[in-house]
């Protein structure tokens, strides 16, 4: 089969690799009928993501149709149309049945690894490193799916790829990073990022309630969709004092909420970006995390800081007296994407999201190389590929 | 249980992962005076009914489906068993052990017999989770090196983290209790025409 590979910084390639088999008897094999670049797809691409091997197959977001079902797998069987969620799942262990499925104690093999890195292990990604597993990706013709009774879920022929391709990651990672706000009626909830995941929430947070969501980015034609696609208010933080313009915004008071949807390779200006940009390049500082401390700036009192953009290591001078001074939530991690299916399913089909209006760029697999360039490069014409497999 | 694992990488020198380690003071490749030894201790929490778990363990001919470099076990009767390992230089290892004590449902406790390859002595303890969570699992385990070759090869064991070793082998007895099957992305598809240097020893490595 085709697959996208991962061959070094800056370096992928689509390969013709062996045809996944059933290893465990959870197993599934799907078929990909369509898949997508994720925003942290190009963490892996640009080099911060640990723990790769040169040949790795990428690709967390994607769906298809099961070919092939492993002897104990109940409730799939060939010819569903399945959209896989970028967790693995077992559904057995104390995480699963609690709803806090990213959390999975049983699906990541190279458990022991992540212990020794962060004193705990989560769900197994796809195509998300090593360390979290090593599993391939959905950035294929096909794929092998562990667990597969577990979290994929089956869709309806009356929906199309595109509308439901994105409950696998970002439309349950959006509508988390709003649920994990707890909004009230009249909140206003401030969004760093206005990348599809941001997008996403921007969405959700309306749709649970929020009297308004004030959107931030630095690239116009994302702020432009934030604001006509999903009715944000928006700042460019290029141009404008964010803390000046949120200050104003609501009145003194500091947003009830603030999501960080960008993460590890925050952009940003002045000292302290310069300061977190030298540490990173010298590995003394991993991730940048502009956008956390104004976050925290900027939050009320009592507010909550919800953070879907992902981490990956250390930060430095994160003013956690002021988060405590304020007495702020913080709410985080990778999705529990099972958690959210079916309400996000109900939503699609009434036309509540339409999570169609990301899409920028419709290409082949084929293209692959191509379409990360394009991605990595210009945040402005593109929001989100993605790439059918033929 | 994780007494392969453990004496594998005694004899071979070499930590399959775990090479995060330097605990221990010992200079390597010096054998450990037989009254110091080295103890290991780990716990698990297992989302199982304590009867299952138990069950499970006692039934030693089950471990080498979790223990990653246990061969085979055989029970002899009476509490005595063999056991086989993978040793240096493909060939094994083997000893043998008597149950020196055992509350069903609630301990085990073993030790090698005198003429083994390798003296050693362990005990897990079974203990109900609070709040219907499953079962908790106590390994404690200790281990005297042998002189000659092959306690040569054991004693450049005890600079390293033994620790690690029962806590990848609970890891799998945990994913297997509880989904009938161990993760494994072994023999999956991949881009990579010559055998890839594993990435993630060299991290560790890095991190020691």
């Amino acid at each position: 089969m085709r697959a996208v590979c991962w061959y070094g910084k800056g370096d992928v390639r689509v390969e013709t690799v062996p045809d996944p088999s059933i290893l465990n008897p959870r197993d599934a094999i799907v078929r990909v009928t369509l898949t997508a670049i994720c925003g942290s797809d190009l963490h892996i691409y640009n080099g911060h993501i640990p723990g790769m091997e040169r040949g790795d197959i990428l690709g967390h977001e994607f769906m298809g149709e099961v070919v092939e079902v492993g002897a104990q797998v109940r409730n799939l069987k060939r010819g569903d149309r399945v959209v896989v969620p970028f967790t693995i799942c077992c559904g057995k262990c104390y995480f699963c049945q609690s709803q806090q499925w990213s959390l999975c104690d049983n699906t990541n093999p190279n458990a022991p690894a992540l212990h020794k890195l962060y004193g705990a292990s989560g769900a197994g990604l796809f195509g998300y490193s090593h360390l979290y597993g090593g599993y391939a990706g959905g950035q294929s013709q096909f794929v092998r799916v562990p667990f597969a009774g577990v979290a994929p879920i089956v869709v309806d022929n009356d929906l199309t790829d595109e509308q439901v391709l994105f409950l696998s990651d970002i439309l349950p990672t959006g509508f988390m990073a709003a649920d994990n706000c707890n909004i009230h009626a009249g909140d206003v909830v401030a969004v760093w990022g206005c990348g599809p995941v941001g997008q996403f929430a921007i969405r959700s947070a309306y749709l649970l309630g929020a009297e308004k969501v004030i959107a931030i980015d630095d690239v116009p034609e994302r702020l432009r969709l934030a604001r006509e696609r999903s009715g944000a208010i928006t700042i460019n933080c290029a141009t404008t004092d964010v803390m000046a313009e949120l200050n104003d915004l609501t009145a003194g008071r500091g947003p009830d909420s603030c999501i960080d949807a960008v993460g590890m390779e925050a952009h940003g200006y002045g000292l302290a970006y310069a300061y977190d940009r030298t540490k990173q390049a010298l590995m003394m500082e991993t991730d940048r995390p502009g956008v956390l401390r104004q976050a925290i700036a900027a939050c009320r009192k009592g507010g909550t800081l919800s953070i879907p953009g992902v981490y990956g290591g250390f930060i430095d001078n994160v003013p956690i007296g002021s988060a405590f001074a304020k007495g702020l939530t913080l709410r985080m991690g990778q999705t529990h994407v099972p958690r959210y299916l079916p309400t996000l399913m109900r939503r699609i089909r009434e036309h509540e999201i339409d999570p169609t209006f990301i899409i920028s760029h419709r290409t082949r697999l084929e293209d692959a190389p191509e379409a990360y360039k394009v991605f990595n490069q210009d945040k402005g014409a593109c929001t989100k590929v993605v790439m059918k497999p033929s | 249980m994780a007494g392969a694992g453990l004496i594998r990488r005694g004899l071979t020198g070499k930590c399959e992962i775990y090479t995060l380690l330097g605990m221990r003071s010992l200079p390597s490749g010096k054998p450990v005076p037989y009254e110091l030894g080295v103890r290991a201790r780990a716990a698990v929490t297992i989302n199982q009914p304590r009867e299952k778990v138990f069950a499970f363990l006692r039934q030693f001919e089950n471990l080498p489906r979790v223990m990653r470099h246990l061969k085979s076990v055989e029970e002899n009767g009476e509490g005595r068993s063999h056991w086989v390992a993978e040793g240096p230089m493909g060939k094994s290892v083997c000893w043998d052990a008597e149950i020196l004590n055992e509350e069903r449902d609630r301990l085990i406790a073993w030790k090698s017999l005198p003429g083994s390859q390798v003296d050693q002595a362990g005990s897990l303890r079974f203990h109900d989770a609070p709040g219907g969570r499953g079962t908790e699992v106590r390994a404690e385990l200790q281990y005297n090196p042998p002189a000659g070759v092959v306690g040569a090869y054991v004693a450049r064991f005890f600079d390293r983290e033994p620790e690690q070793e029962i806590v990848a082998d609970f890891q799998r007895l945990k994913q297997y209790l509880e989904t009938g099957e161990i993760a494994s992305t072994e023999d999956q598809s991949h881009g990579r025409t010559e055998p890839e240097k594993k990435v993630l020893p060299a991290m560790e490595e890095a991190m020691a």
